[in-house]
């Protein structure tokens, strides 16, 4: 029997690869270490991720990688929500540079596997994209359709007025 | 193809713009309906975005337009055009005052105030809103010009009492000596600020002619910072004149004596919200014997434990209040010796006049029924009805006080100590106003009318005018203030050393 | 609660927006946690279940298809999902207790008991795993609920004890409660149980206290009122029970060992299944049934106990008393009186002796008590500051007030300070340093009591003065650590005039010596042969209790010359320093060279003035009365008692028979003989004792008088202005430690004073101070 520190989990993406990574990396994610926590350690039986691909979930597993030795989460840290701070640390940076749809796909992932310090990473991170951004710009950014009718972009600009420049 | 970010649930939405700026709203809810529909009405995203920005009110306001609000108001402040700025006084005037009435009573934990304290570091904003009431039509120089209506001009008078750090007290400093506290550290300090414009009339000239003017003390006024109409309707534009005066005052009081009289007036908008006074920490030994008081004293104070309860205003404990005035011959000279035109404000005077420190402590002697009969009132000729038609929320009970005034110099001046009586109740307005009296060897002699600037138990205290109670129309008369220093009556030993300053 | 058999799980969940497909399989795999988790859920369906809850509650995109299409339309922006699901696990779980409930109504007693345990435990844990799989509705839509401040919403887990509350708890807890009951009165009653099932309970109590506004904290407020206080209750009523039953037939002294052990026991029992919360409520009640019930009964065996020297006994009811409020208070109140009695026995056993009281025999009966109560208040009363309170106020009592001084409130220190003497004299047999030390502090612990400190000062300074003028310490150790003793009784104040005593005392040897030395240098060695060899003691004015001798005296010019040339040495070291001559003090030998019998001739010790009677018979082996008389010029007084020590030790030979009268003369008996060659003849005279005595006492009365004077005018002048009670109260505060005065002398001493113009009558009863 090998103490915690040094087990090992298996854990299977939806198109059913395996990944063996340490049980302190995947208990980053609160439904591995509640999942754990209830029904024992698996020892060889794999985890289904049931909701992440192995591109994603190999990259999530990067980031828990480099964090595995954070103060481990607790059930509800996500309480105090409103104690954050908006900057994010240069490893994060560089980790998110990615397509947007992996910076999606990992936001889902995130949400999914209950990583709080990663979803709050992936949050920021868009954030950031639309920041001091014209609607026109947000548009072009994510890719959205302007679906207002004229009449509806007038009743909407004066519904915005108050945060115009002056 | 569809876009990633309109795939998101509503929790990650949240989780997402909860992390912008509110300015980025409008951008995101011009974009499409969905952003729109999801962003327009969303009181916990707007909330969260509020209260991580501003400080969270005693009561929830309509978070998505008050933060629009507060959104605008910092657009104006931090606008570059200067001239497009004096348009929005009212609003400015309005909002600053929500924004205060939210404002947490410590300068350091509160957002409000270091948000309206960088605001104000910008000149353009201090000529455009603190210094445009009447007084500046003659003080104000080639920068800074009256509102073009008296009610505008109220209202930028109210700003700056609230403000409560005067434009320029002192001669030979620039007019922007606004003390910062130290643990702000802040990287610009004021004075690097630049000013296209750097000359400008001193304003306590003007302030101390409107002062001593004593054509303002009329019987309509109360005799004190009110309108002339009977309706106790506050007349900002004379507190703000007193608060220049005494302000003026006590910043040479203070350089004289090595800052012995600590902070007073020094931090803008600190202690102008309702409620902001906050016992200090007790630092004496509380098994310290209390100071010797007189058998009617204790008896006094016995009672008013009970009453303190049942005190709104926060009236028992003790106070500084200074108490400005002219040598009488100046004050006569002043006032009589030249005919002004009725309604024409007098000549400017830059005459010297004489400062009192006094310690008051305050009992609460007696409560009564909002609204009670003012008998004090009754000596007023021509006393109108009151119109409270227009009053908002809960009428407050009438409290009534006695306490004992100890100056802080020398003793050998007969108006040293003395024995005060008064009372505090609402205006129909909804202002706090104080009446006292002062009382030597059992008689009265003084009266005083005031109003306390930010509302109900307010740090900064009460402005206002003193006069003979038998409203002697040739004087003496003159600006006080008193603000509390504590919620207790025993003396601490440091500050009970008389300050010898003249 | 039939298990026919897993049922086989549907499929998962098809279209994720779809609540009744995502329900019915939620609602199979939390019958499975409900029902069989001993079979062990596996990680497929652990995650599967997770999965629907994650995927349901994210089916609704931002893009829904309902409401883009119109700006205006009614709209939710912050809609969250997860309701339905939440709903449905509700009524689930209310269903679920329904039949939970059902089944243990079957039940009674102990099997209940063992049922509700099980079931409870049995649904939490489904309750721990419901919590973890709903973790993403808890994380959003139950975390805006409660945020917009929704009291009927939980967390999962919460949900669940909540429901157990509301379903299952109201109507059973009180058949819990009885069972629980039972099991501990079946312990009560020595019967082994398994308290595990307690403690299970208890957990399962505290659990359910649900702080209603914040559910995510808890309160004990369930505890309290389900558990906490019928166990209170039972617990009081059994013991009131058991106590009457057991009192009825045993003794008071078992009583108490029962109640002893039964206090213990249930203090053991709290950490084994209560919480420690109980631990004060429980005890009081306790304490209440089974001592303050008993109280009077307990205290109604003190004075048996004490009679009878029970210590053991009044030791156990004291820490059974101690335990309720006020229970000691009665007890000290016997005690302190049955001590009083006791002492005021002894003294009246050797009160029977009368005036010929032995001091040593006084002081040894006072002792006796007080330190045979002082070992109980030890030993029984934990040595308790309150009893060492009541034990020094009996001993005041009796020490102060007892037979012996019921004539004289004096004669208690008078009687001290005579046995102090007899301790520091020398005596035949030499004391012991131990013995010594010990004794003294007996001396000292009598002390303590005595009220009048100032009689046993008087008393004390004269045979202190006798002692060291007659150098009859038995020794200088003793006697500076008996002065020490009293300094830090009294004070400084009270012990300084005996130091200057013994300081005097030391500048006299190194004054002698000087003395000696000036004598060989300075006087030559003929006019030294006129004198005699001397020793002086040059003794403080004012520090001594000494008065001059009430007769005259001519000394024999051998003497004169003697203490001349030490005169004309002291005045000469101390310029104007007066000495006064105490020649009743003195004494000498001088040899008896007439009497040829012995080989060895006798040494006569006597007194100054039986000295310069004898050497008159120098010249004439007679000598008559008249003759004494002028040549020694003594008083009658002194001079008949001198000679008749002489004439009864047959040293003179008188002519006629009778007292010495004019016209007696004396011839040197030349045939003298006795058994030592030392013989003393210089012995105190019975009558100058007891008068001695009798002045001591008069200079007291005035010198208390001067004592309250002093104090009074010491008040005044720091007051200026006083009522007369308060004066008199707090005359009577400073002079306490002295003695204990009058009311009506201090008043006498204030009319003095206002005689004297210290102080004037002012308005009212005030007194003013007059500088």
């Amino acid at each position: 029997m090998s103490t915690e520190a040094e087990q090992t989990v298996k854990l299977v993406s939806s198109d059913n690869v395996e990944i063996v990574t340490e049980r302190k990396i995947a208990e980053r994610s609160m439904l591995i270490k509640n999942m754990i926590e209830d029904l024992g350690a698996p020892g060889e039986e794999p985890i289904p991720i049931m909701n992440v691909s192995e591109a994603v979930l190999r990259k999530v597993l990067e980031w828990c990688t480099h964090h595995k030795n954070d103060p481990a989460p607790t059930q509800d840290d996500d309480a105090d929500s409103r104690k954050k701070t908006t900057d994010i640390e240069d490893w994060d940076q560089k980790f998110m540079q990615v397509d947007q749809e992996m910076l999606f796909e990992i936001i889902l992932a995130a949400n999914y596997m209950d990583i709080k310090a990663l979803l709050d990473v992936g949050c920021k991170t868009v954030a950031n994209m639309i920041k001091g951004k014209s609607p026109e710009e947000i548009r072009k950014t994510f890719n959205i359709q302007n679906d207002f009718t004229p009449e509806e972009e007038d009743q909407i600009r004066r519904e915005n007025e108050w945060a115009e420049d002056r | 193809m569809e876009s990633d970010l309109l795939q998101l649930s509503n929790e990650l939405l949240h989780g997402i713009f909860v992390e912008i700026d509110p300015v980025d709203l409008a951008a995101l809810s011009q974009t499409c309906r969905t952003l729109r529909n999801y962003i327009s009405g969303n009181t916990l995203l707007h909330k969260d975005l509020y209260v991580s920005k501003y400080d969270e009110p005693h009561q929830p306001p309509n978070w998505e337009q008050e933060l629009h609000e507060f959104e605008k108001v910092g657009k104006i402040m931090k606008s570059k055009d200067r001239g497009s700025k004096p348009q929005h006084l009212q609003f400015i005037v309005d909002k600053i005052q929500t924004l205060l009435n939210a404002a947490h009573h410590d300068i350091n934990d509160s957002r409000n105030l270091q948000l309206l304290l960088d605001y104000f570091m910008n000149p353009d904003n201090i000529d455009a809103f603190l210094c445009a009431s009447s007084l500046f039509g003659r003080a104000g120089g080639d920068v800074r010009r009256p509102a073009p209506t008296a009610e505008l001009q109220q209202a930028s008078a109210k700003l700056h009492c609230l403000f409560g750090v005067p434009i320029e007290s002192i001669p030979n400093r620039t007019a922007f000596n606004i003390d910062r506290p130290l643990d702000l550290d802040r990287t610009k300090p004021p004075a690097t600020c630049t000013r296209s414009h750097t000359w400008s009339l001193l304003t306590h000239p003007y302030a101390r002619a409107k002062v001593y003017d004593l054509r303002e003390y009329t019987d309509g006024s109360l005799w004190g910072p009110f309108k002339d109409d009977g309706q106790q309707r506050v007349d900002w534009e004379k507190v703000e004149a007193i608060m220049i005066v005494l302000g003026f005052n006590l910043q040479l009081v203070n350089r004289r004596s090595d800052g012995i009289l600590g902070n007073v007036w020094d931090t803008p908008f600190v202690g102008a919200a309702p409620n902001s006074f906050v016992n200090p920490p007790a630092s004496s030994d509380p098994s310290q014997p209390e100071e010797e008081h007189d058998a009617e004293f204790l008896q006094i104070r016995e009672l008013a434990m009970s009453l303190d309860a049942q005190d709104p205003f926060g009236i028992s404990g003790t106070w500084m209040r200074v108490v400005c005035f002219l040598d009488y011959n100046d004050l006569y000279h002043f006032n009589f010796h030249t005919r002004d035109e009725p309604g024409e404000p007098r000549e400017p005077i830059d005459t010297q006049e004489a400062i009192r420190l006094i310690r008051v402590k305050l009992q609460v002697t007696r409560i009564e029924q909002p609204g009670a009969e003012d008998r004090d009132d009754q000596d007023f000729a021509g006393q109108e009805e009151l119109d409270w038609s227009e009053f908002k929320g809960e009428r407050l009970p009438v409290v009534h006080f006695t306490g004992t005034s100890r100056s802080l110099h020398a003793s050998w001046d007969p108006n040293a100590n003395s024995r005060i009586r008064g009372t505090v109740r609402q205006t129909p307005e909804g202002e706090v106003r104080w009446t006292t009296f002062s009382i030597f060897h059992g008689e009265e002699r003084w009266r005083s009318e005031g109003v306390q600037v930010g509302g109900i138990k307010s740090a900064r205290g009460v402005l206002g005018n003193w006069f003979d109670k038998d409203f002697d129309m040739h004087g003496p008369a003159g600006p006080t203030a008193f603000w509390k220093v504590s919620d207790e009556l025993t003396d601490e030993k440091t500050t009970s050393t008389p300050l010898v300053l003249f | 609660m039939s298990k026919t058999g897993a049922p086989a799980p549907p499929a998962m969940p098809s279209s994720k927006d779809d609540i009744n497909g995502t329900w019915k399989y939620l609602e199979w795999g939390v019958e499975r946690l409900m029902l069989s988790l001993n079979d062990g859920v596996d990680l497929k369906t652990y995650m599967s279940l997770y999965t629907t809850i994650h995927n349901f509650c994210t089916a609704q995109k931002a893009v829904g298809s309902q409401s883009s299409s119109n700006l205006n339309s009614s709209h939710r922006g912050a809609h969250l999902l997860g309701e339905e699901l939440y709903h449905c696990l509700n009524e689930y779980l209310k269903r679920h207790l329904q039949g939970v409930h059902a089944e243990m109504v079957k039940h009674a007693d102990e099997a209940l008991l063992t049922f509700y345990i099980k079931e409870w435990k049995r649904y939490t844990t489904a309750g721990q795993y419901n919590n973890h799989l709903f973790k993403y509705l808890n994380r959003h839509w139950v975390k805006r609920e409660m945020d917009e401040g929704k009291k009927d919403v939980y967390d999962i887990y919460t949900l669940h004890l909540v429901r157990w509350k509301e379903d299952m708890f109201g109507s059973t807890q009180n058949a819990v409660m009885d069972a629980v009951l039972r099991l501990v009165e079946k312990q009560r009653n020595g019967e082994t149980i398994e308290q595990s099932k307690i403690k299970d309970v208890v957990n399962s109590f505290v659990s359910l206290g649900i702080d209603e506004a914040d559910s995510t904290k808890s309160t004990l407020d369930v505890y309290r009122q389900y558990f906490e206080k019928p166990y209170l209750e039972a617990t009081g009523k059994y013991y009131e029970i058991e106590s009457k039953q057991f009192l009825a037939d045993n003794s008071v002294v078992d009583y108490m060992k029962k109640a002893e052990r039964r206090l213990d026991e249930e203090k053991e029992r709290v950490p084994l299944y209560l919480l420690t919360e109980i631990m004060q409520p429980l005890m009081k009640t306790c304490e209440s049934a089974l001592i303050a019930e008993h109280a009077g009964l307990l205290r109604d065996e003190f004075q048996v106990l004490l009679d009878n020297d029970r210590e053991d006994d009044m030791a156990r009811m004291y820490k059974l008393l101690a335990r309720i409020p006020d229970g000691l208070e009665p007890l000290r109140q016997r005690f302190e009186a049955h001590v009083r009695r006791a002492g005021l026995q002894a003294v009246e056993k050797v009160a029977e002796q009368g005036e010929g009281l032995d001091p040593k025999a006084y002081v040894d009966a006072l002792l006796e008590i007080h330190a045979q109560y002082a070992a109980l208040v030890q030993n029984a009363f934990t040595g308790e500051s309150e009893f060492v309170r009541s034990l020094d106020n009996a001993c005041r009592e009796y020490v102060n007030r007892n037979k012996v001084c019921s004539k004289n409130s004096a004669r208690s220190p008078e009687l001290l300070a005579k046995h102090a003497d007899n301790v520091l004299k020398r005596s035949t047999k030499a004391t012991e340093e131990d013995d010594m030390e010990k004794m003294l502090n007996q001396v000292m612990t009598v002390f303590k009591y005595i009220e009048d400190k100032d009689v046993f000062q008087k008393f004390y300074s004269r045979t202190l003065a006798k002692r060291l003028v007659n150098g009859t310490s038995a020794s200088g150790d003793a006697e500076t650590s008996m002065i020490s003793k009293l300094k830090d009784a009294s004070g400084f104040e009270y012990t300084n005039k005996l130091q200057r005593m013994f300081q005097d005392i030391q500048t006299s040897k190194d004054l002698n010596a000087a003395y000696d030395e000036w004598v060989s240098q300075s006087v030559n060695k003929d006019d030294r042969k006129d004198g005699v060899d001397a020793t002086y003691q040059i003794l403080g004015t004012g520090f001594w209790p000494l008065q001059p001798s009430g007769t005259t005296f001519s000394p024999p010019p051998v003497i004169a010359k003697t203490y001349e040339r030490f005169q004309s040495f002291y005045g000469n070291k101390h310029g104007g320093r007066k000495l006064t001559w105490l020649w009743h003090l003195c004494k000498g030998e001088i040899r008896a060279n007439y009497i040829k019998m012995n080989k060895v001739p006798y040494t006569f010790q006597v007194s100054t003035y039986q000295m310069a009677i004898l050497l008159l018979f120098n010249d004439s082996d007679t000598v008559s009365y008249d003759d004494m008389v002028s040549n020694t010029m003594l008083q009658k007084e002194t001079l008949d008692p001198s000679i008749g020590i002489m004439l009864k030790a047959k040293v003179l030979t008188p002519s006629t028979t009778g007292p010495p009268a004019s016209g007696t003369s004396y011839t040197l008996n030349h045939s003298f003989k006795n058994k030592k060659v030392k013989v003393n003849l210089n012995m105190a005279i019975k009558a100058e004792q007891k008068q001695e005595a009798e002045e001591t006492h008069k200079t007291i009365e005035e010198d208390r008088k001067m004592l309250m004077q002093s104090a009074i005018v010491r008040i005044m002048k720091s007051r200026k202005q006083m009522k007369h009670n308060q004066l008199v109260s707090e005359t009577i505060a400073q002079i306490r430690t002295r003695f204990s005065p009058k009311v009506a002398d201090i008043k006498k001493c204030i009319d003095i004073l206002l005689e004297k113009e210290y102080l004037e009558r002012l308005d009212g009863d005030e007194l003013g101070y007059l500088a």
